[in-house]
Order: C-alpha cells, then sequence, then structure tokens
C-alpha cells in the first residue's frame, strides 16, 4: 500500500466515523419502547376489562362474582393442588436423574441428555391424549395389560383424574427441572467439592454438603417454572380434566368464552395466578436469602465422577424406566394408534391401516397450511425473540440505560400471564386501529413472542453474566460502537447461549396451544390447533400420525440449527 | 303413505308455495356464468360442525366436480364455530363463506344479525320440505343429524343393552356412559333441549348420579364406545356410530323408546363471504341429489333430500321415532340450558 | 507430622508427560515450594500428592504408606490432608463458620468443642469478626484467611497450598507470605506448597525445589538455587541472570568471542561448549578504563531509573545483549561507550 492510498483510507474511516452518528441509544431505547408496548398493551386491556362490566363501567364485580361463585373458587383451590403437586412430583424426579447425568458415571449419560430433551419438545397436549390412549381407566392400553395379569377388575391407574392430570403435567414440566439442574451441576467448580474432599468428607459427603446444597437455587427455580407451567398449561387440563369432572383455571377461563363470551369475568379470573405468581417469586427471593450461591471465581474443570459401582446398572435402569413415561410409552401408544384402523383395536393384520397416513398427507386440507404456519412461526418467533432478548438482557446486564430493572421486569412478567389470558389480552389490543392484526400470522407471532420471551431472556441474561464486560470494552475502546461490539464480541462469545434461547422458543412455539386457540383463524390455523381440533371429535389415528411428524420435524429443526452453529452435534439444550 | 304423512306432505307442499309466493327469493340454479364467477375466485371457505373425514370427502368431490375451485375445510365443534364467527365478525374479519353446524339455533342468530345472504338453492326449493328451510331463504338443512344411544357389542349383549333414556338410569350403568357436552357441542345443545322438553330435566338430573364420562364433541362418544373406554354412550353422533361399524368395529346403535332427538345441520351463505360466487355454487351444488347422496354415502348422515337413497342395512328415518326440532326454542334456551348442564354436571 | 516421599512420579496425557519422574523427600514439619512457571507440572505433583489425580507411574508415600502408585490412589478424604486452592474454594451456601467448622463435624468433634476451635483459629487468621459472614461478603484477602483457617483447623499430617496468594493484590500478597511462614512456624505442618512467585518461595520456603517441563531442575535452600543456579533455567527464572556461551580454553577459562572469562570454579571440559551465568547485579560497570581480567567494553543501549537502580542494556562488540543492575548515580546517556567487570568470583560455570 503505497503513503497515498493508506492517507486515502484513513481518511475514508475517519469521515465514515465522523458522519455516522452513534446509532446503539436509539436502537436501544427502540428496543425499550417495544417491548413495554408488546407486553404493556395486552396487560393494559386485561385491567380495563376487569375493571369493568358489559357496559364499560368501572366495577369491582367481576371479582366479588368470582371470589363468591363456587363454579370459579372450586377450580382455583384444583389449580393450587395441581401446581404444588407438579412442582414438587418434577423436583423430586428430575433433580436425581440431573446429578445422575451430570456427577456420576451412569452409563449412557449424553443419550438420556438428549432424550431428556426429546420429552422437552413433546407438546403437553399431545402427551395428554397419548396417555388417554395408554391410561384411560377402561380402554387404556396399560389398564387392559394389568387386568388381563392380575384379573382385577379395578384399573392400574385412571388418567381421568387429578393425580392422572398431575401425573401427565410432570411428565412433560419435569425436563425443565432437568436441564437447569444439569447445567448448575455442570458449572460448579471442581474445587468446591476437591475442598471437601481432601478435608475427609467421602464423595457422598461431599455431595449432599456442597453439590447438592449448591444447586438449591437451580432446583427452586425449576420447580418455580413447573409450577408456572402447570398453572398455565391449557392443553392438558382441557382433555383430561373435562372427562375427570372438573376444572382448572384455564379450562374454566376457556369456558367463560362460549357463547355469550364474559371476557370481563375472563380477564379478572386471570388475576389470582399473577398474584400466586409475584407471591412465589418473592418467597423464592426470601428463601435463598443472602447466600451468595453464584459461585465465586473457582476452576471450572472436569469435575470428578462419583463412581456408582455396583448400582450403575440398577440406576440406569431405574433412569430408563422413568424416562419411558413421557417418552417411550406415549409415543408407542401413538405409533400403534396411527396405524389402527379405530381406537382400541388390537394390533393384528385385519386392524393395521394407512388410512390415517392417507388422511393426514392427502385428504386432510390443513396438514400443508398448519405445517407451513407452525413453521414460519417458529422460525420468525425464535429468530426476532432471540434477537430481542439478546438486546434486554444486554440492556439489563450492563445497565445501559435507565429504567433496566422495569425492563427485566417486563421480560419475565409473561410466564406468570397464562397464554389464553394473553390471548384474550392480545386479541383485545390488536382487533382494533392502528393496529387490526387480529386475521393474520402477525398477531400470533406477538402472541408467541411475548410468551417465549421470559425463558429466552433468562437463559441469555445468564449468559451474559457469563461474559466480562471487560471482553465488550476492550472492543469499544478500539473504537467498535456499542452495537457493533454486540455483534462482533458478545455475541459470537455468547454463541451456545445464543442457540439455546432460539431452540428453546422454537420448541416452545411448536408447543404452544393456549394463546393459539384464542387467536387462529382460518388461514393462520397451527399444528396445535388443529391436534386440539381432531382431539375434540376423538381422531386419535390423525393425531397420532400429526404428533410424530410434528416431534420429527421440531427435532430436525433444533438438530440442524445446533449443528451450523457448531455448537455441537446432536440436540442439546444447555449454556448460559 | 299414511294419512299424517299425506298430511305434512300436504301442508308442506302448501307452506312451500306460499312462501315462495310471499318471501322467498327466486331459486338459484348453477349456471356456466355462476361456474365461470367461482373459478375466478378460486376458492371457497367451508367453516363446519361436520365430521373432518365428511367434510373433506364432500370438498373432494365438489373439487372434482369444478376443478380450479379449491375447498378450504375449517372443522370444529359447532359452538366453537360460532364463537369464531362472532369473533371474526365483531373485529371485521369476513373469512368464511359459507357455513354448515349442527346447531341450527346459531342460523337463527346469524340471520337475526344479518350475517347470511339469502340463496335457495333450486333443490331445496324443489323438494326440501319447510321444515327444512328457512322460509326467508337464508339457510337449509343441509344435513339431519340423530343423537342416539349406543352400546359396544363385545361388552354388551343386545338383550342387556339399554332401550331407552330411562333404562341408562339402571345403576348397572353408573360408571359406564359416555356423553359428549352441550357447551361445546351443537348436536348434544339441540339434544339436550329435546330430551329435557320431552322426558324433563329430572332425566339429567339422575344422569349426572351415574358417573358418566364427560367428552366436549358429539362425535368423540362413539370412539369411545368402540375404544371400550365405557360399554355405552347416552348421546353422540348417529352417523359416526355407523361409520365406526362399517370398519368392523363393535358398536350398535340403540334407538330410544322415548324418541331419538333430531337434529338439522343447516347450511348457509355469508353475506360479507369474500368469495361469494363460489360459495354460492358450493352452497347450490352441496344440496343436489349427488352432493346429498354422497354425503348420506360416505357420512352416513341423514338428508333431507327425498330423492336420496338410505344405503342397504341402515334403518331409514320414517322408521324411527324422532323428537321434534324446535331451533328458535334452543336459540332462546341457549345460555340457561348451558349453565343449568355445567351446575348439573360440574363441568 | 508427616513424612513425605515422591518417587519416580509421572503422569502422562496422551503420552505427554506433564510430570516426568519427579523424586522428592520432604522431612517432617518442613515447608517445601514447588516453584516454576505455568505449565512446568507443579500442580499436577501436589494434586498427585492429594490425590485428586492417579499417577502413570511412581508412588506417592507418606510415613512409608504408599498412598498412590500406578492405577491406584487412596482417596483424597482418606489422607489427612488439607489444602487451599487457588481460587479458596469456599462454599459459597455456609458462612465462615460454617466453612471453618466443616472439617472437625466430618471428624465428629462434640459441637461445643468445634465452636471452641472455630473461634480460635479464627480470632488466629484474624478473621473473629467475620464468622457469621458468607464468603461473597467478604474481601479476597478476608477469604484468603478462611480458607487458610479451614485448612489448617483440621490438624492435618500434611497441608498443601495451591497458588495461595496469586489473587491477592501485591501489599496483601507480601503480608500474607509472612502470615503463611508464622502460621507455619506456629503449627509446623509437612506442607507443600505451589507458586509461580520466586520471592514467595523465598520468603516461606525451607526447601525450594525449581520444576521445568515436569522435571525438578534443583532443589535446595533459597540461597542454593540463588547463588549456586545448577542449569540455564534456574539461574535465569530466579532473579534474572545473563547467560554467556562460549569455547572452553581450559577448565577455568571460557572464549565467549569479545572476552576470555574466568570462572572462579574451575569445571568446564577443554575444548568443550559451554556456558556461565552472572546475575545483573554482579555485573559492574563504570565510565572508563582499560582492558583487563573479565573486563570488556560496551555501548549502552537502553538505560531505565529504577529508583533504587538503574537497569541497563549493553551491547558487546560481537553484537550480544547483557544486562546489568548499576547504582542509581551513575548516570550515562544511550549509545555512551562503558567498561563492564564480570568478577570471576561471580561467573559460574553451567552444566551443558
Amino acid at each position: 500500500m503505497t503513503a497515498e492510498t493508506l492517507a486515502t483510507g484513513v481518511g475514508q474511516r475517519v469521515r465514515h466515523r465522523l458522519g455516522r452518528l452513534d446509532l446503539s441509544l436509539p436502537v436501544l431505547v427502540a428496543t425499550a419502547i417495544f417491548l413495554a408496548l408488546l407486553i404493556g398493551l395486552p396487560v393494559a386491556w386485561l385491567i380495563v376489562y376487569a375493571l369493568t362490566n358489559r357496559s364499560g363501567a368501572v366495577t369491582f364485580s367481576n371479582f366479588s362474582t368470582l371470589a363468591s361463585d363456587p363454579a370459579f373458587t372450586e377450580p382455583l383451590v384444583t389449580t393450587l393442588i395441581l401446581c404444588f403437586s407438579v412442582a414438587t412430583a418434577a423436583a423430586v424426579v428430575a433433580s436425581p436423574i440431573a446429578w445422575l447425568v451430570s456427577r456420576t458415571d451412569l452409563p449412557g449419560r449424553r443419550t438420556i441428555r438428549a432424550l431428556m430433551t426429546a420429552s422437552f419438545v413433546t407438546p403437553p397436549f399431545l402427551g395428554a391424549i397419548a396417555w388417554e390412549i395408554l391410561a384411560a381407566p377402561n380402554s387404556g392400553i396399560l389398564n387392559q395389560m394389568w387386568r388381563g395379569l392380575t384379573g382385577s377388575p379395578d384399573p392400574l391407574f385412571d388418567i381421568y383424574t387429578l393425580p392422572g392430570l398431575i401425573f401427565v403435567i410432570a411428565c412433560y414440566t419435569s425436563p425443565y427441572v432437568f436441564v437447569l439442574v444439569a447445567n448448575a451441576l455442570d458449572r460448579i467448580p471442581a474445587d468446591l467439592e476437591d475442598a471437601a474432599g481432601i478435608l475427609g468428607a467421602s464423595r457422598w459427603r461431599t455431595t449432599i454438603t456442597v453439590t447438592i446444597p449448591l444447586v438449591v437455587p437451580a432446583i427452586l427455580a425449576g420447580a418455580l417454572i413447573a409450577f408456572l407451567q402447570a398453572m398455565t398449561l391449557f392443553g392438558s387440563p382441557a382433555i383430561l380434566a373435562l372427562p375427570a369432572g372438573f376444572h382448572t383455571v384455564t379450562t374454566k377461563i376457556f369456558s367463560l368464552f362460549q357463547y355469550p363470551p364474559k371476557p370481563q369475568l375472563a380477564a379478572a379470573a386471570a388475576l389470582p395466578l399473577l398474584v400466586i405468581t409475584v407471591m412465589l417469586l418473592v418467597t423464592q427471593a426470601r428463601l435463598l436469602g443472602r447466600r451468595g450461591y453464584t459461585v465465586i471465581g473457582g476452576k471450572a474443570g472436569e469435575p470428578r465422577r462419583l463412581a456408582l459401582g455396583r448400582l450403575r446398572i440398577p440406576a440406569l435402569i431405574l433412569v430408563l424406566c422413568v424416562l419411558s413415561l413421557p417418552l417411550t410409552l406415549p409415543y408407542a401408544a401413538l405409533l400403534k394408534a396411527s396405524v389402527s384402523s379405530f381406537p382400541g383395536a388390537p394390533l393384528a393384520a385385519e386392524f393395521l391401516t394407512w388410512r390415517h397416513v392417507n388422511f393426514v398427507f392427502i385428504e386432510f386440507s390443513q396438514t400443508r397450511t398448519a405445517f407451513w404456519n407452525t413453521l414460519v412461526l417458529a422460525l420468525g418467533t425464535a429468530t426476532l425473540g432471540t434477537m430481542l432478548a439478546l438486546a434486554i438482557s444486554y440492556l439489563t446486564a450492563r445497565r445501559a440505560i435507565a429504567g433496566s430493572r422495569f425492563l427485566e421486569f417486563l421480560a419475565t412478567a409473561p410466564v406468570a400471564i397464562p397464554g389464553i389470558v394473553l390471548g384474550v389480552g392480545l386479541f383485545l389490543s390488536y382487533t382494533r386501529p392502528p393496529l387490526a392484526l387480529y386475521g393474520t400470522l402477525w398477531i400470533l407471532l406477538l402472541a408467541f413472542l411475548t410468551i417465549e420471551l421470559p425463558v429466552a431472556f433468562q437463559q441469555l441474561r445468564s449468559s451474559f453474566h457469563a461474559v466480562h464486560p471487560e471482553l465488550e470494552e476492550a472492543s469499544r475502546i478500539l473504537g467498535a460502537g456499542r452495537l457493533t461490539t454486540l455483534a462482533r464480541i458478545t455475541a459470537p462469545l455468547l454463541k451456545s447461549g445464543v442457540v439455546a434461547a432460539w431452540c428453546f422458543i422454537f420448541i416452545g412455539v411448536v408447543r404452544e396451544l393456549s394463546a393459539a386457540i384464542m387467536l387462529f383463524t382460518a388461514n393462520t390455523k397451527v399444528l396445535s390447533v388443529v391436534i386440539y381440533d381432531l382431539n375434540e371429535s376423538g381422531d386419535l389415528g390423525a393425531i397420532a400420525v400429526l404428533g410424530t411428524t410434528m416431534l420429527l420435524i421440531t427435532f430436525a429443526v433444533v438438530g440442524f440449527a445446533n449443528w451450523i452453529s457448531g455448537v455441537g452435534s446432536g440436540v442439546r439444550l444447555r449454556g448460559g | 303413505m299414511r294419512l299424517r304423512d299425506i298430511l305434512t306432505t300436504g301442508f308442506a307442499a302448501l307452506f312451500a308455495l306460499a312462501g315462495t309466493a310471499l318471501a322467498q327469493p327466486a331459486p338459484t340454479s348453477i349456471t356456466p356464468d355462476l361456474i365461470a364467477a367461482a373459478k375466478k375466485e378460486g376458492k371457497v371457505v367451508y367453516y363446519t360442525a361436520v365430521d373432518v373425514k365428511v367434510a373433506e370427502q364432500i370438498a373432494k368431490a365438489f373439487e372434482e366436480k369444478y376443478p380450479g375451485i379449491k375447498v378450504q375445510v375449517e372443522r370444529s365443534g359447532a359452538e366453537r364455530v360460532f364463537q369464531r364467527i362472532g369473533q371474526e365478525y365483531s373485529s371485521k374479519i369476513y373469512n368464511v363463506d359459507t357455513v354448515n353446524s349442527s346447531d341450527a339455533a346459531h342460523f337463527v342468530h346469524w340471520k337475526r344479525e344479518g350475517w347470511l345472504a339469502p340463496v335457495v338453492p333450486e333443490d331445496v326449493a324443489k323438494h326440501y320440505a319447510p321444515a327444512y328451510k328457512d322460509p326467508d331463504g337464508m339457510h337449509a338443512a343441509w344435513r339431519i343429524t340423530l343423537a342416539p344411544i349406543a352400546y359396544n357389542t363385545k361388552l354388551v349383549t343386545a338383550a342387556e343393552a339399554p332401550k331407552s333414556y330411562a333404562d341408562l338410569l339402571d345403576p348397572k350403568w353408573s360408571g359406564k356412559i359416555v356423553k359428549a357436552h352441550p357447551g361445546y357441542s351443537g348436536t348434544i345443545l339441540t339434544q339436550t333441549f329435546q330430551v329435557s322438553r320431552d322426558i324433563g330435566w329430572g332425566y339429567f338430573e339422575k344422569l349426572a348420579g351415574q358417573r358418566v364420562m364427560q367428552v366436549q364433541s358429539a362425535t368423540d362418544p362413539p370412539n369411545k364406545v368402540v375404544s371400550g373406554e365405557r360399554p355405552i354412550m347416552s348421546d353422540g353422533t348417529e352417523y359416526n356410530v355407523l361409520l365406526l361399524k362399517q370398519t368392523g368395529a363393535p358398536i350398535e346403535v340403540v334407538y330410544p323408546a322415548e324418541g331419538t332427538p333430531l337434529v338439522v345441520g343447516p347450511s348457509a351463505v355469508m353475506k360479507n363471504a369474500p368469495n361469494p360466487n363460489a360459495a354460492r355454487l358450493f352452497h347450490i351444488w352441496s344440496f343436489t341429489v349427488e352432493a346429498q347422496q354422497k354425503m348420506v354415502d360416505i357420512g352416513a348422515l341423514r338428508s333431507a333430500h327425498p330423492g336420496v337413497k338410505e344405503p342397504a342395512g341402515r334403518k331409514p328415518l320414517s322408521e324411527i321415532k324422532l323428537m321434534k326440532d324446535d331451533p328458535a326454542e334452543v336459540d332462546k334456551q341457549s345460555e340457561e340450558l348451558k349453565a343449568r348442564y355445567t351446575r348439573n354436571f360440574k363441568t | 507430622m508427616a513424612h513425605l516421599e515422591l518417587r519416580g512420579l509421572s503422569k502422562r496425557y496422551d503420552g505427554n508427560a506433564v510430570v516426568d519422574r519427579i523424586d522428592l523427600t520432604v522431612p517432617p514439619g518442613n515447608l517445601v515450594c514447588l516453584l516454576g512457571p505455568s505449565g512446568c507440572g507443579k500442580t499436577t505433583t501436589l494434586r498427585l500428592v492429594a490425590g485428586f489425580v492417579e499417577p502413570s507411574d511412581g508412588e506417592v508415600r507418606v510415613n512409608d504408606r504408599v498412598l498412590s502408585a500406578r492405577g491406584f490412589a487412596t482417596p483424597p478424604e482418606q489422607r489427612r490432608m488439607s489444602m487451599i486452592f487457588q481460587s479458596y474454594a469456599l462454599w459459597p451456601h455456609m458462612t465462615v463458620a460454617d466453612n471453618v467448622a466443616y472439617g472437625l463435624n466430618l471428624r465428629g468433634m462434640p459441637k461445643a468443642e468445634i465452636g471452641r476451635r472455630v473461634a480460635e483459629m479464627l480470632k488466629a487468621v484474624k478473621l473473629g469478626a467475620f464468622a457469621e459472614r458468607y464468603p461473597g461478603e467478604m474481601s479476597g484477602g478476608q477469604q484468603q484467611r478462611a480458607a487458610l483457617a479451614r485448612a489448617l483447623i483440621v490438624e492435618p499430617e500434611i497441608l498443601l497450598l495451591d497458588e495461595p496468594l496469586s489473587n491477592l493484590d501485591a501489599a496483601l500478597r507480601e503480608e500474607m507470605r509472612f502470615e503463611i511462614r508464622r502460621l507455619h512456624d506456629a503449627y509446623r505442618y509437612t506442607t507443600v506448597y505451589v507458586t509461580h512467585d520466586q520471592a514467595e518461595a523465598m520468603t516461606t520456603a525451607d526447601l525450594i525445589v525449581v520444576m521445568n517441563q515436569g522435571r525438578i531442575e534443583q532443589a535446595g535452600s533459597a540461597e542454593d538455587v540463588y547463588n549456586r543456579p545448577r542449569s540455564t533455567f534456574v539461574a535465569a527464572f530466579l532473579g534474572g541472570a545473563n547467560i554467556l556461551k562460549g569455547r572452553a580454553i581450559d577448565r577455568a577459562r571460557l572464549d565467549v568471542g569479545p572476552a576470555i572469562l574466568r570462572c572462579a570454579e574451575p569445571s568446564f571440559t577443554p575444548g568443550g561448549e559451554a556456558s556461565l551465568s552472572i546475575r545483573y547485579h554482579e555485573v559492574k560497570v563504570r565510565a572508563d578504563g582499560a582492558a583487563g581480567d573479565n573486563r570488556l567494553e560496551a555501548r549502552v543501549v537502553r538505560q531505565t531509573f529504577l529508583g533504587s537502580l538503574r537497569d541497563l542494556a549493553l551491547e558487546l562488540a560481537d553484537g550480544t545483549v547483557i544486562r546489568a543492575s548499576a547504582p542509581p548515580d551513575l548516570a550515562v546517556p544511550p549509545d555512551a561507550r562503558v567498561w563492564v567487570d564480570l568478577p570471576s568470583e561471580r561467573c559460574r560455570p553451567l552444566p551443558s
């Protein structure tokens, strides 16, 4: 390079820099405003509706109606029992498995992680349908086998009961606990355990006094998510609670939209759920107190795994048995249903049929639209949601603008809003000008974005905390703007967290039913709604075919996302 | 022909004549112009509560007959169809071209709201009894659904099987009955109305004591009976029972001694249909003998078209004691019926 | 108090020796420092002693009991040792008192006795007021003291320290060096101390073991390794030294090119390639003079005033650059010609 071209180059660069305003502040502020609108608008409408009557006058009558009518208080009590049981069951079952996978020499640890992910990918409503096939009191395959074996007239397990519903929901919420606890265990520095070992603590003693207490926050966080999931799920209760003869808050809220719709009551009925959530978050903070759970310094290093010795094989068998509940058994049941000519038909050649496959892929006109919509929405939401969560977690982790704490609250708030209620809020917000989005995919995109934001945000925020601010400062002092730094330095460092967040959203969207059921229209139907409609009329065969296809596609996309980003082979939901 | 039938037919003819003369719009037939205009639109959106497989087959037959016009089938329970359309129309979204539901009361509501377009298919004008069509030509009975009792033939013998609603209250059927929900199914709402009118609400109060399994759609109880989940269904759609029986499933229908609830499932064209010509074409065609026969053959439904032949082995409509349809009354009582039902069955 | 012995101790990962045939004896009550640059294998040696790592070859013996041998290692918890980690490894979910009491609880001591001893120990490390704090609420130095207390209170047979001061600032580090030595003198546990800091090693150790590339380069007292380095590496690593290479004329004289240097201790092989070392501060610089024994002319390349001394880089006639620490008042401008003395009693022959 000659001196002249060098000079020109420098000149251009200087001009370029002078001509370029720092775009970072406007972009960040715009993000914050967008977030405030995204979440604030539907919530505001809900509050307005909860506090007005049909003619629009301000009133508290909605709440008094709810509080005095056992048709509303009973579902609330049922829901509380359901949530506590699910949270406890998920924590009790998933934490030991996470420990076995992360800290012992259990055989097939990687596979078990992948299988746990598979049960995470399974939509809870699909699991509920599969468990109907398995454990309906009379026709359930397992109950029939039980009767055949024992001659007992009573079923082994009746899925159409509150315990049945608890069981099914726990099956599909325990992966949350598993992922959180396993990641926490992975991150405990080996030093902390070695320090106990050298002082004379056996491996078991170390596990009990050091390892487990250190993951208590993760277990609590996981149980909390399980609790909130159980509280806000719609599909599983809708499928199992009606035959069992009870309501949960979400099915009750849904029934309030039967003709004539009572959105005011529905909005008011959602309020106890919000209150419960806030109380839980406060309790969680109390419980943890001032113990510093963020691990100080420490070399991460490969942890020493506890040798299970003779317990290795029994432990593996136990884990596989547990995994058969959300996975092996339900998918076997679905596979059977997909080729049986009628529900409960014996598995014999004369009752085998391709009819359902043919129906789903050739006759059923909604299949293609639904697959397409689901895929577009899942990809779009995952990508936009990750970007949004990235921006918000940057703002909050680095306290980049005033009010970042409020943003943090906003980004977490949607966990407390049941999808069905949010669906109502969005419906109220986006059916009027200037944003008449109802009937388009956009409203579903907004709904999914809102619903999935908290998970992605939590994931990315913890990833951010792992990246030292100096790494960013090093880039900025060299002349890179905030956005450039975010794109060139931070994002690559956060890659595994970003991919995990993306996958979380993608899977979440595919699983989502409760908001979609309020917001879909003919052209914007998604798979979960199609499956729900098919279940309403008892078309098990078609559901089975659609459900398994949906699982395969989800797996393919998640696997591809992991592969293309080079984070690792196969499906992995880890990081941060 | 018995005297009563003669009288009925006579009155019907009289009413038909009067209707035509007074208000009913002129019948529309399928003209090349209509076909051309419909083809230009290219598709028709069909909201329906009929079993999804029947709906898809009808759609396919139409697409074969009029290539280039796609039928988009949107199937869900009648109450959900109703809720959807209400939700969409209240936010000025006009998706639906033509609608079919199992709850005739909904058409009373839509007509009152002015959402329906008057279209009288040629066949309806010529062949349909007045009980099966709207005097103002807004809708007509596209299908007739019965809501009988049924049982699993492997678990219950024909001799044991209940013959009437009264039989269902026998303690031996406790925990063995499945039924659908009027909050989700129009068929069952109508059934609930007719049974409570003819036998009294006491029946439901006693039935609630029988530990019944509650499902949503009227099409689901037959599946639960076939799978053996419950050996008896106290209500559900006849055509699903018949269709399952055809596949070799162990199920048999019982027309209760007190009378079988009759559920008229009208069809109509929406006034704000985005594809008005295709909507009319589909609507008119769907009332032809050809389409109605298909609906009966494939869907095992009942038709109000006198030209349709009942397939062998099915009990003809005329031999079944039927309850009387009264959509206007269902429309009036629906909210109260549902609330009462929810109190009674706790779901 | 225990007698620690390492015999032919090796650790290989994928065929690469990280620790290579180490022999070392630590007499009871001694404090041994493993000193070396990062990657020299000192931490792995420590972890072999602790039992966190199994040796590929060789043995770890305590009081003539074999604790580790090839393919076998008594678990750490059965070794009656304790250890201070570079990260301190304080458990963040326990208070300082709970952290310190942990080892005593394991030993089944009565609660009252534990309470008494913990209070005593915390006082000894000057943390009496911090018993109920959580580690996250304390400064680095306080955490370091807590880690010390936790390790000392169990009265270990052997105490292991892994770079315990590397996370502290300079002033605190110096204070803690003396603190560790003071505590060692008080308790006299057999101690192995790993560090890369020469001053830390010299302050604390009875015996310094200089390690490089998995091997022991030299072991001895601070004076030994400093004054009588036996290899280029030890000479350069400890305190810095000029290494001059050349051909031996006879057993005492080395021809390094621009001059012939005489060593006080004759140990060269005549005619062979050899080298000698001389520390920076042993090089005498004067502004004028004449050629003489072990005296040569040089050009000043760079000079830096460092307060207590003046650091010079000097170019010899053949282009070799040596460094010298001169008195601070010797001001010589760059490019000036100076004379340097390399006293023969300071020129140490290095084994080739």
